[in-house]
């Protein structure tokens, strides 16, 4: 689904001065604050971008990096990536001791070659080159110089002092060198209290970021770019693998991208341009005549990820995902473009980041961006976004990869950002409801619902595709706080055009109720959360917590108790309120059953880290409370 | 000749079956068909699949292997369409490389009434170098609909003989007919090995053939105007071809499940392994055909026993390791310890030798032959009876049937009393006899000095052990304070040093809180994590709200707390592939609970005892309570670390029974 991120892959020379420690590589140097929970200390790191010779990147890596154990030699990040339009021209490592001896040299020849396809893609012409070192003992130093010659320019990495979870910084410098007359966009954040110098001139920027510590991942926390400083830079001119490319203005930049990516990858065959204009000729609107080309599309193409024109930048031509009935999300989105072009109805080329947590397109940057492309279509006032690479989506979904977050569209008359749809706390509801009967033997039965909105949506698509066997396993680990449960009678309802999913099947659970002397013991709610639920421990949080959507999960049960038996004390209904959610439960006996209905409401926004022991003990409180039991009595 | 017999065969075929199984012959029932009329659960189904394998010779390759594959495949529904797109691995960096040629791929359709036919063009197809020796050719179909069918075929050029591997007739999806030609020279003697539980038609036989080749006779030179080129003339050799067949129909799908080893066990397969070559007027040269003969073989290898012949390297290193011992045991020890400490492995499994043990000793690295055939080396230079054992990994499937191939690890095994002790230096925190679980994988071939070899057990004949003591105080809020201290011995200990070594104490804590739902711990404490020779020990404590339910005046404890488990990992009602604990295992937990001021026992869970099978396993639960305590001891014992399918539903039924006996409650009662 991703478009290849050319930028991902680091480019690199050595340096020869290892200015701030007079060459000092022992790990017994390094200040104990930086080191203290790490993996690693990035000791020196000197990146410098030259943009001066028109059209080419020159860019050069200099690092060093103490490790302490496994997990930190994945931040030496030993790694030079090339292809078509870009080549390495110097790569190598020296390993040195604790006491900073050198140990051993790697040299290119010696870095492992790759080619850099991921497991989603089926080709693309990238390659890399990685150090295939087997550390001895630790810890050890490692300096890691590379130089690389590209040309594409579009994309200027950005500089992050911190790079990964668990590493501390004591030196890191980062320069861009451009021609005076190429203008440098910057956007710095995150720099407050932090150490950092920035010097400008004419010709050159240079920050240097010093002793940072370490960071540490944290449940539901800000990714790790928005905690710590971090500097994007852009031109309003570049090249995308030679091609020459303008920005300045999202207008101009959008503008550029369809007329030199986009525009000439459209045209059809008059017979195919017949053929869709037949199948929508008697619709009424334009939204019917869209869900009819969408629903062509889903029937005819398939998602296959191929990356190979201009730096895998821009799509197959429509007419050969016509003819091949595959393409990746670029091919497939601008196919669906030319399939609406020919009924008449307006269309945009979408560029956004598929991302679960949200990720918008950063629109103070004008430059490339984005991993993905859906197609946003024009129906009277509102747009109308279309996942062109799923063949089960409905009409207009977007679900977690996709939805509430900036994009930009791509219009003859040049780029516009946009938003994409998002989902409220109340479109995203999932309701369980069951009957349920015990016997006189403590067996439960009962017949169960669950219907899923929203949000929820995505996740019960797949559903359909398991077998019966795979089926069934799905509800025994969903409901693996009943024990010895069967499920039958298992009915899977997909309204697409309501977007709505229906779960029917019917329970059985021998021995659900404890038995004790005559009486039984029993949960009210066989599908109460387990203390799984309740978020992780920290003893010293750092970070503020995100919950990214809001939503309801309910549940409804009436509990009929067997016959010679009676109800013994009953637990109360419990309403507990928060900023970030709230937990109501009902309780209602009528004769021998039990009316239960429970509604978790969890509330989308960003909440100060004070406030996450309550947002812990809240989720303790469900879990007591979802477990709530009933006494029942033989009479 | 041989392609109007395969022609004829192919005829005949279409006659018995009514199905075309010629390229390009696809029907409209076939196209029609909605599922698969004994698998409707299926995504997609092999209709047919021909490999067709032979040896040939040429003057200028030698001998040199050619396949040539055709299917058809049918593709229900969306989810089949992974079946579109079919990667070939191609060797590449050797002599000569393999190549793949003659690819011809259509996808069939069903338009209006019509078939359709769409060709695999040129953009679908894509080379991509994997790296240096490793390249894969890829393809992927135009046109997939639910309901199509796709044909290829292609013909698979490889210099490699000794190996034809993994022929496989059994897939995640049906298959409704497959065949398998094998043919070789008489000169080269294969071994074909075969595997799951599919039964296997095997015809063999053998025809005559001719080889034609052509020679200079009469050839010299004589300066630069003169000479003579010679003539060329033909000879040929008459020689018998040895055919293998194999013809299967209606191979049910293996599709993958939860808690097996490794699937490819299971799936039905054969693969062919040159074990001897006997050319005219030359002796036999074995290749395999024993095990003794496949392990003679690798020992023979330069890479593995040429790599036990000098000890001059590491001789004054042995020498200051031992000094002043005497006894063997403690010289093991310390020998195995050291090529720990010495040597780092570098994630690379193999029996033989990569970099060469002398060089792996100095660089401090290498692979695992590197590092355990110098292991071996060391303790045979102290004088101790070392062999290699060379093994399979649980991932790499179990070797059934002689062959080199099958075996991809290599470790040291000393006989020691008459016990053979086994080590593997890969691993940091292994100890002697205690080998990572992904090692435990039926037998190992302990090769000697001479070449001679024997099986030797993997899997260990200790349980992994685990003792815990809990002790708990109800307080007046009905809160649980405990404090608990618990061992793990064997494989227990093991798994414990590789989650927890290297990890601070808070993230200890976290381990455990995530082993144990639901409780948070105040401190913990644990030993031995760099001493693979005692048990891990580990002490901690923690306060559990939810640990006691009230309802009216009675209060509910579950006296098994944390310990009891929350649910059976058993869910399914039924299964295929054995259950695989890896190991034998015992966990002994004795738990006292204080109760309350002013509560008395209503009731207490009756005392039980549950076996599984014979002998495979047992629960023992005894619960008793004296005037403010309660006590409790359970014992669980796994004899049995493979369960076949067959027992599943008797362990199914144990695992219910215990959890739900785990899960049972005390009752108190206010006075």
């Amino acid at each position: 689904m991703m478009i290849r991120t050319l930028a991902l892959f680091l480019f690199v020379t050595p340096l020869l001065a290892f200015s701030q420690n007079q060459e000092d590589f022992s790990a017994l140097s390094v200040d104990s604050a930086l080191s203290k929970g790490a993996d690693s200390v990035l000791r020196f790191e000197d990146i410098t971008l030259d943009f001066s010779d028109e059209g080419k990147l020159k860019t050069t890596i200099d690092r060093v990096v103490t490790v302490y154990n496994k997990t930190g030699m994945r931040d030496v990040r030993a790694i030079a990536g090339y292809d078509n339009n870009s080549k390495v021209t110097d790569i190598e490592a020296i390993i040195y001791d604790l006491m900073g001896n050198e140990q051993e040299k790697i040299k290119k020849r010696d870095f492992k070659d790759y080619s850099a396809v991921d497991g989603g893609t089926l080709y693309a012409d990238n390659r890399v080159l990685v150090l295939d070192y087997t550390p001895t003992r630790y810890p050890f130093t490692i300096r890691f110089t590379a130089e690389s010659v590209s040309e594409t320019t579009a994309f200027v990495r950005p500089w992050m002092p911190v790079f990964t979870y668990d590493s501390g910084t004591q030196y890191s410098k980062y320069s861009i060198i451009h021609k005076p007359e190429d203008s440098l966009h910057v956007k710095a954040t995150n720099f407050e209290g932090y150490d950092i110098e920035y010097i400008k001139t004419p010709e050159q920027s240079v920050w240097i970021a010093r002793d940072i510590k370490p960071v540490s991942y944290e449940y539901k926390s800000p990714a790790l770019d928005k905690r710590v400083p971090r500097v994007k830079a852009y031109f309003d001119k570049f090249y995308l693998a030679g091609v020459p490319g303008v920005g300045g203005t999202w207008e101009a930049f959008g503008k550029w991208m369809y007329d030199d990516l986009i525009k000439d990858t459209q045209q059809l065959d008059a017979s195919v341009i017949t053929e869709v204009q037949n199948l929508v000729k008697d619709l009424p609107d334009d939204e019917a005549k869209v869900k009819a080309v969408y629903q062509y599309l889903q029937d005819k193409v398939r998602y296959i990820s191929v990356q190979v024109e201009i730096g895998g930048w821009k799509p197959m031509p429509a007419a050969d995902v016509h003819r091949l009935s595959y393409g990746d999300c670029k091919a497939l989105s601008n196919y669906m473009q030319s399939l609406l072009n020919a009924v008449g109805v307006k269309s945009y080329y979408t560029v956004l980041y598929g991302d679960p947590d949200k990720e918008s397109l950063d629109t103070d940057v004008v430059a490339m961006q984005g991993n993905h492309v859906i197609l946003g279509v024009q129906l009277g006032d509102e747009i109308k976004f279309l996942e062109c690479t799923s063949q089960q989506s409905p009409f207009g979904y977007m679900g977690t990869f996709t939805d509430d977050r900036d994009v930009l569209l791509l219009t003859p008359e040049g780029g516009k950002l946009a938003r994409t749809t998002k989902y409220n706390q109340e479109d995203n509801f999932e309701q369980i409801v069951a009957h349920i009967e015990l016997d006189a033997e403590g067996n439960l039965q009962g017949d169960y619902t669950e219907t899923s909105k929203g949000i929820f949506y995505s996740s019960k698509m797949s559903l359909e595709s398991k077998d019966q066997k795979d089926l069934s396993d799905h509800y025994y680990e969903n409901f693996s706080g009943i024990k010895s449960l069967s499920v039958s009678d298992i009915k899977l309802q997909n309204d697409r055009d309501r977007v709505m999913y229906e779960e029917h099947l019917k329970l059985n659970a021998r021995n659900y109720a404890s038995k004790i002397g005559d009486d039984f013991l029993a949960k009210i709610n066989p599908f109460s959360w387990s203390n799984e639920m309740i978020p992780p421990r920290y003893t010293d949080r750092k970070s503020d917590f995100v919950i990214l959507r809001g939503h309801i999960r309910q549940h409804e049960i009436t509990f009929k108790i067997p016959e010679g038996y009676k109800l013994g004390a009953i637990a109360e209904p419990v309403a507990l309120e928060e900023d970030f959610a709230s937990y109501k439960t009902e309780i209602h006996v009528e004769g021998d059953t039990v009316n239960y209905k429970r509604i978790f409401k969890l509330n989308e926004g960003s909440y100060a880290v004070d406030a996450y022991e309550a947002y812990r003990d809240f989720y303790k409180n469900v879990v007591r409370e979802d477990n709530q039991k009933l006494f029942i009595e033989k009479l | 000749m041989r392609k109007i017999t395969l022609a004829v065969l192919l005829m005949l075929n279409a006659l018995i079956y009514g199905q075309d199984f010629r390229f390009g012959k696809v029907s409209e029932e076939e196209l029609q068909e909605e599922a698969h009329p004994k698998d409707p659960d299926a995504n997609a189904a092999v209709l047919y699949r021909e490999q067709y394998s032979h040896i040939e010779y040429s003057p200028n390759d030698g001998f040199t292997l050619t396949t040539e594959i055709f299917q058809r495949i049918k593709i229900y529904n969306k989810d089949g369409f992974d079946w579109g797109t079919h990667v070939i691995p191609v060797f590449v960096g050797g002599a000569k490389d393999e190549n793949v040629s003659n690819l011809r791929a259509v996808t069939y359709t069903l338009e209006n009434g019509k078939i359709e036919e769409y060709k695999l063009g040129n953009d679908g197809i894509f080379k991509e170098e994997r790296s240096k020796n490793f390249n894969v050719e890829k393809f992927t179909m135009p046109n997939l609909q639910p309901g199509c069918i796709v044909e290829f075929r292609y013909k698979f050029f490889s210099p490699y003989l000794s190996t034809i591997d993994k022929i496989r007739f059994q897939e995640e999806i049906p298959v409704n007919k497959a065949e398998l030609t094998f043919e070789s020279p008489e000169w080269l003697v294969f071994q074909l090995h075969r595997k799951g539980l599919f039964p296997l038609d095997i015809q063999e036989k053998n025809k005559a053939d001719k080889i034609n080749f052509t020679s200079r006779v009469g050839a010299y030179s004589a300066g630069l105007q003169g000479g003579s080129r010679g003539t060329l003339q033909s000879q040929s050799i008459d020689l018998m071809n040895k055919t293998y067949s194999i013809k299967v129909e209606d191979v049910p799908a293996m599709r993958e499940e939860a808690f097996s080893s490794n699937i490819d066990n299971y799936r039905a397969a054969v693969s062919f392994e040159l074990s001897y070559t006997k050319f005219p007027n030359e002796p036999i040269e074995t290749v395999t055909s024993s095990w003794e003969a496949v392990c003679k073989t690798i020992y023979d290898s330069e890479n593995f026993g040429g790599q036990l012949k000098s000890d001059r390297y590491f001789d004054d290193d042995i020498d200051e390791i031992l000094r002043g011992v005497s006894d063997s045991k403690e010289k093991l020890v310390r020998i195995f310890e050291y090529a720990k400490r010495r040597m780092t492995w570098n994630g690379y499994l193999g029996i033989y030798a990569d970099e060469g043990t002398r060089s792996a000793y100095k660089n401090g690295s290498g692979n695992s032959g590197d590092i355990n055939l110098n292991l071996v080396n060391m303790l045979r230079y102290a004088g101790l009876d070392a062999n290699p054992v060379i093994l399979s990994t649980r991932d790499n499937g179990i070797p059934i049937f002689p062959t080199r191939n099958g075996f991809n690890h290599v470790i040291a095994g000393v006989v020691l009393d008459g016990n053979v002790l086994l080590m593997d230096a890969t691993n940091k925190i292994g100890a002697v006899n205690l080998l990572e679980e992904g090692l435990l994988n039926w037998n190992g071939r302990l090769i000697r000095e001479d070449g001679t070899s024997g099986w030797v057990s993997l899997n260990p004949s200790s349980h992994a052990l685990e003792n815990t003591m809990v002790n708990a105080e109800i307080d007046e809020n009905f809160a649980l304070n405990t404090k608990v201290r618990s061992q793990f011995t064997g494989h227990y200990g093991l798994r414990h040093r590789k989650n927890l070594g290297g990890k601070d104490e808070q993230e200890q804590l976290e381990a455990f809180e995530e082993k144990y739902s639901g409780i948070e711990l105040n401190k913990i404490e644990i030993k031995n994590l760099e001493n693979p020779y005692e048990p891990v020990q580990v002490s901690y404590d923690f306060a559990m709200e939810n640990g006691v339910e009230r309802v009216g005046d009675k209060v509910f404890i579950s006296p098994l707390m944390h310990l009891a488990s929350q649910e059976t990992p058993f869910k399914s009602e039924q299964r295929q592939h054995p259950v695989d604990f890896g190991y034998p295992w015992k966990d002994r937990y004795i738990i006292t609970i204080k109760l309350p001021e002013g509560y008395n026992v209503e009731t207490l869970p009756e005392n039980g005892i549950y076996t599984f099978g014979d002998d495979m396993g047992s629960f023992k639960y005894l619960i008793s309570s004296t005037n403010n305590t309660i006590q409790v001891s359970t014992e669980m014992v796994i004899n049995s670390s493979i369960i076949t399918p067959d027992l599943y539903k008797g362990l199914k039924e144990f695992y219910t029974m215990v959890v739900s006996k785990e899960n049972e409650k005390v009752v108190l009662i206010k006075i």
